[in-house]
């Protein structure tokens, strides 16, 4: 009986849309209190960049510069040759993610659709690269990008990343979770594997491919030890190891300029992610059969 | 969406793959040799080597050195390492590294010695002896000195009058630090928890914990390199007394070093133990009138040296030669002195502090007169195998008696034996 | 013998169709290549390291066998290495996940202002490590740091964070959290985007809730992506390495030495390579067989819409 009243008044149009609208304003609240605690660091990076140097580190902490010191963005850009360090991690960056993109998508439907002898072996020596940290790789691969001397090229700092297991295990998950029976429909209409791994799977996949996507130039973009160990001459340097540039070794840092310059390097990336957005907002239409 | 750009993009990539020039070498105008040099200086530090490297190149068209920042100290160590590992020579000719002794046994070194006492050599008495033994390993100089700093004291004049300190006479000797640092610390807002500390020192307490067992009159290594000799009654005093700072005279919070800078910035740290490199950053960064001083003092006034020194790599006989000349260039008196006078090291020849431009520039700089005084009492650790080792364990002890966990016996007692352990199996 | 031999091609050639075969060959060659050269020999070249003796400035090795090996499990230091890295596991991967997960069911919903909120929840992993590095040692300052303001507020007593054993671990579990958490929503959102609308509109239909959906929709369709989720956090948080470097330097009193830390700290402190090899083939080790076990016990409750 209980359960009846229950149930009519959880279902009495008032009280379904307050409890809506006060399902929202919690979501909003939640979000909130989170989304600064998230963005808080993100926020002293741009305020510290615009600060002179005596503010830096004033107590308490001010958000807003006295003085807004926007030459400290016109300083980090003179101080190193950004120009050339931008187009190096801008290539190498784009180079990984395409290779990493076409590699795993290969692989992961090898896994996901394929059967073929030592397939579980295969994808646990995948996995097993995934547990490696990568201090670790430095000196062999070092010695390996020697013999092929590859050292101070653009293929030491891209080859070695074309492949991924993360990626791989990622867009396996993904694939495995497309309905068998549009292969068979697709198989039927002589349709080759290459073929319905480019025109079904890959656009079924796109959250994935996209995420996939901004992890790998995000990871690339970040990097620092490894094009800093693998290239010595200035023309192959990348953004990072410039940045690193303008912190001084044992004396003092210019936070001012050092946080200006790191919020340029992140804008590409920020630009990205805002491209890669998209494809998170657009619903996707399912085609298939049923439903 | 996703297909339509995905060829357009393939094919820019591949575009800009094709224009992207590959590593051309530039052609050399013949008889000029060329020199890589490797550094890890950034910053302001970066600007002012590139310029003095700059004018190099320009007053010896012979020799072209090209000098590219490669990291740290240990990374730029950690690649030549990995070159030598893999048998190839090492490509800079002239390097600048931390712990440069250390590369000697590797072969891959020509020992600097070989230059300062031959036919282009230097007088070797006028520089600093300390700066000598810093660069020693095995009884061989292998490095030449270049960028060095010696800790000193800092302090914030303003608290210094506020606490009805005379800023003018910083702390000389153990007690003085103790009684001024008392009367900085502070608990302004009356809630029992301390706003102003009166003392702290920056994250590389091995070397401050160093400072003050020379100064208590204990040593840190033996003369040949095998023993650490920090478990000595003198060193477990220098510690002992570390301790009572923190937690007998609670002027100094408990590990507590990584911010300390920055506390010391914002103005709610009295004095702060850091490096003389610091000093033009500190100056630019305080928004207070700052004042420097020389380690305070206990049996004898020490202060032991840190920082790179140059490295000369084995090569072409002319191309060694040319080396030579750039470090030689690099480390004269005159450019030693400008060095100096722009970054905040060390100059490290005697007599420095007379020489006409050096008193030009302390007309200006008045600090830096602190600075360049200390260098009297500087003292060279050498360089020992196990120095890794041994500053991590010293680090390590610190912190266990800053935070209760053993007394300074005890602490220092299992320091050493982990070095000695280690220097034994070598 | 031979009759083996015949029987089991025949029992291959019925079990396998070549030419898919030779397909997936090929589509993993440039995997395999990549891996072999820059992954694969890493590992066995660690391995071998790890059975010397080997100190960087020494031109020379010694071969030890198990030595190094040995030393370690006998040392109680890397026993309490081990138990740092996995107290950080336990502690930081539940939370990420379920923090994760929450969020991003949240701000999959077409509310407004939900794209600003997903930048938002992204800053962190966009974040520099220095400026990470330079706030959060602001936050958890025990002086007049903000987790100690807000203490003092609720009523608690002061911490000293990341100056204290105790609590050094949880500070920086916090912020392994918050960097991390960007990433996890990303792939959750993606997650989320591949469970077909139409399930959700029939079951409203059928006088669904909004729990009910979650049961029986959501939670089910998305443990292709916890799955994934789950194996790559245990992966990366017994791997953690840069918030210790940078914020406690494995201290204080090796508190916060994880394993990585402590690979670090022998091979490029103590120039110990052999001893660091050793650490990184126990960790190796160690992670396979999670990894495995996982696949064994999980894999079998993954409900895959593929079939």
């Amino acid at each position: 009986m209980y359960a009846n009243a229950l149930a009519s008044w959880r279902g009495h149009p008032f009280v379904r849309r307050f409890s809506r609208t006060l399902g929202e304003v919690m979501a909003y609240v939640i979000l909130a209190v989170g989304a600064i605690v998230m963005v808080l660091p993100f926020v002293w990076m741009i305020s510290t960049s615009l600060k002179e140097a005596g503010e830096v580190f004033s107590y308490p902490p001010k958000l807003i510069p006295s003085h807004l010191a926007f030459h400290n963005y016109v300083d980090a850009w003179r101080a190193a040759p950004f120009g050339r360090y931008f187009f190096n991690s801008l290539f190498v960056a784009t180079s990984v993610t395409l290779g990493q993109l076409i590699s795993c998508s290969l692989a992961a439907y090898a896994f996901a659709r394929m059967n073929f002898p030592g397939k579980a072996l295969l994808f646990t020596a995948f996995l097993s690269t995934l547990m490696i940290p990568r201090q670790i790789t430095l000196i062999p691969s070092f010695l390996v990008l020697r013999e092929l001397h590859w050292l101070d090229t653009y293929y030491a700092l891209i080859v070695p990343f074309i492949a991924s297991a993360f990626g791989t295990f990622m867009l396996r998950q993904t694939f495995m979770s497309i309905p068998r029976e549009l292969e068979d429909a697709a198989k039927l209409d002589g349709c080759s594997r290459l073929g319905f791994l480019w025109r079904v799977m890959l656009p079924l996949s796109r959250p994935t491919l996209a995420s996939l996507a901004l992890f790998t130039f995000m990871g690339n973009w970040n990097s620092y030890l490894w094009p800093l160990i693998m290239t010595n001459s200035q023309k192959m340097r990348t953004l990072q190891i410039g940045l690193r540039f303008l912190v001084c070794q044992e004396g003092g840092t210019n936070w001012g300029m050092l946080m200006a310059a790191t919020v340029v390097v992140s804008i590409p990336i920020l630009i990205f992610y805002l491209f890669v957005q998209k494809q998170f907002v657009e619903s996707l239409t399912f085609t298939g059969i049923g439903g | 969406m996703f297909r339509k750009l995905a060829v357009p993009l393939a094919i820019a990539v591949l575009l800009a793959a094709s224009c992207a020039p590959v590593s051309t070498p530039t052609p050399t105008p013949t008889g000029v040799i060329k020199l890589e040099f490797w550094h890890a200086m950034g910053g302001r530090n970066g600007k002012v080597l590139e310029e003095m490297v700059a004018r190099f190149n320009r007053e010896h068209p012979g020799i072209q050195v090209e000098a590219t920042f490669q990291g740290k100290y240990s990374e730029i160590a950690e690649k030549i390492w990995t070159a030598i590992q893999a048998g190839a020579v090492p490509p800079p000719d002239v390097a600048q590294i931390g712990g440069a002794p250390l590369f000697g046994e590797t072969g891959a070194l020509v020992p600097i010695t070989e230059f300062t006492d031959g036919p282009n050599g230097i007088d070797r008495t006028k520089i600093y002896d300390a700066f000598w033994a810093y660069n020693t390993a095995d009884g061989q100089i292998w490095s030449m000195p270049f960028n060095n700093s010696m800790p000193v004291l800092y302090y914030n004049k303003d608290l210094f009058k506020e606490a009805g300190l005379d800023p003018a006479k910083p702390p000389q000797t153990w007690d003085e630090l103790v009684e001024a640092a008392r009367a900085l610390t502070k608990d302004a807002d009356g809630d029992g928890s301390i706003d102003q500390w009166g003392f702290n020192t920056t994250s590389s307490t091995h070397w401050y914990l160093s400072a003050m067992i020379l100064q208590n009159g204990g040593r840190i290594i033996n003369e040949d390199g095998t023993r650490v000799l920090y478990d000595s009654p003198e060193a477990v005093e220098a510690l002992q007394f570390w301790g009572d700072l923190v937690n007998k005279y609670k002027v100094m919070p408990p590990a507590q070093h990584k911010g300390a800078k920055s506390d010391f910035l914002a103005g709610k740290l009295g004095m702060l133990m850091a490096s003389s490199a610091s000093l033009f950053g500190i100056l630019e960064e305080a928004p207070f009138e700052v004042g420097v001083a020389m380690l305070p003092a206990k049996k004898a006034r020490v202060a032991p040296i840190g920082g790179a020194s140059l490295v000369i790599f084995k090569g072409e006989e002319s191309k060694m030669n040319a080396a030579w000349e750039f470090v030689k260039w690099l480390t004269s008196p005159e450019n030693s002195n400008y060095w100096a006078m722009n970054t905040g090291y060390i100059p490290i020849y005697k007599g420095a502090l007379q020489s006409p431009q050096m008193q030009e520039f302390l007309k200006e700089n008045p600090l830096y007169k602190t600075v360049v005084e200390q260098l009297e009492y500087s003292y060279g650790i050498p360089v020992f195998s196990e120095l890794g080792t041994s500053d991590t364990e010293l680090r390590k002890a610190v912190e266990k008696v800053e935070l209760g966990a053993a007394t300074p016996q005890e602490a220092l007692a299992e320091a050493a034996k982990a070095v000695n352990k280690a220097l034994g199996e070598r | 013998m031979l009759a083996g031999v015949k029987r089991t091609v025949w029992l291959l050639r019925k079990r396998y169709r070549w030419d898919e075969v030779l397909s997936a060959y090929l589509f993993l060659s440039p995997s395999v290549v990549v891996f072999s050269l820059f992954m694969y020999f890493p590992i066995l070249y660690t391995l071998y390291l790890s059975l010397h003796r080997w100190r960087l400035g020494k031109m020379s090795r010694t071969f030890v066998g198990l030595h190094n090996y040995q030393v370690l499990i006998t040392s109680s230091e890397f026993w309490e290495v081990l138990r740092n890295s996995f107290y950080y596991a336990l502690g930081s991967i539940p939370l990420n996940m379920a923090i994760a997960l929450a969020i991003a069911l949240l701000l999959n919903r077409k509310l407004r202002g939900m794209a600003v909120f997903r930048t938002a929840y992204f800053l962190p992993t966009i974040t520099s490590t220095a400026a990470m590095a330079v706030v959060w040692l602001w936050i958890y300052h025990p002086d007049f740091g903000l987790a100690n303001w807000l203490l003092d507020i609720i009523g608690l007593p002061r911490l000293r964070w990341l100056s204290d054993p105790r609590w050094a671990m949880p500070a920086l579990i916090i912020m392994g959290i918050w960097k991390g958490l960007g990433y996890n929503i990303v792939i959750y959102l993606a997650g989320l985007q591949n469970i077909p609308q139409h399930l959700y509109e029939a079951a409203r239909i059928d006088g669904a809730d909004s729990w009910a959906c979650f049961r029986y929709i959501t939670w089910p369709l998305l443990t292709p992506t916890s799955f994934f989720i789950l194996i790559i956090a245990v992966i990366n948080s017994l791997k953690a390495f840069a918030q210790m470097h940078i914020m406690t330097e494995g201290g204080p009193l090796n508190s916060t030495t994880v394993i990585v830390y402590y690979l670090y700290e022998q091979g490029f402190k103590f120039f110990n390579l052999g001893c660091a090899s050793a650490v990184a083939c126990v960790l190796f080790a160690i992670l396979l067989a999670l990894t495995v076990i996982q696949f064994k016990v999980l894999s079998p409750r993954v409900h895959y819409l593929g079939g």
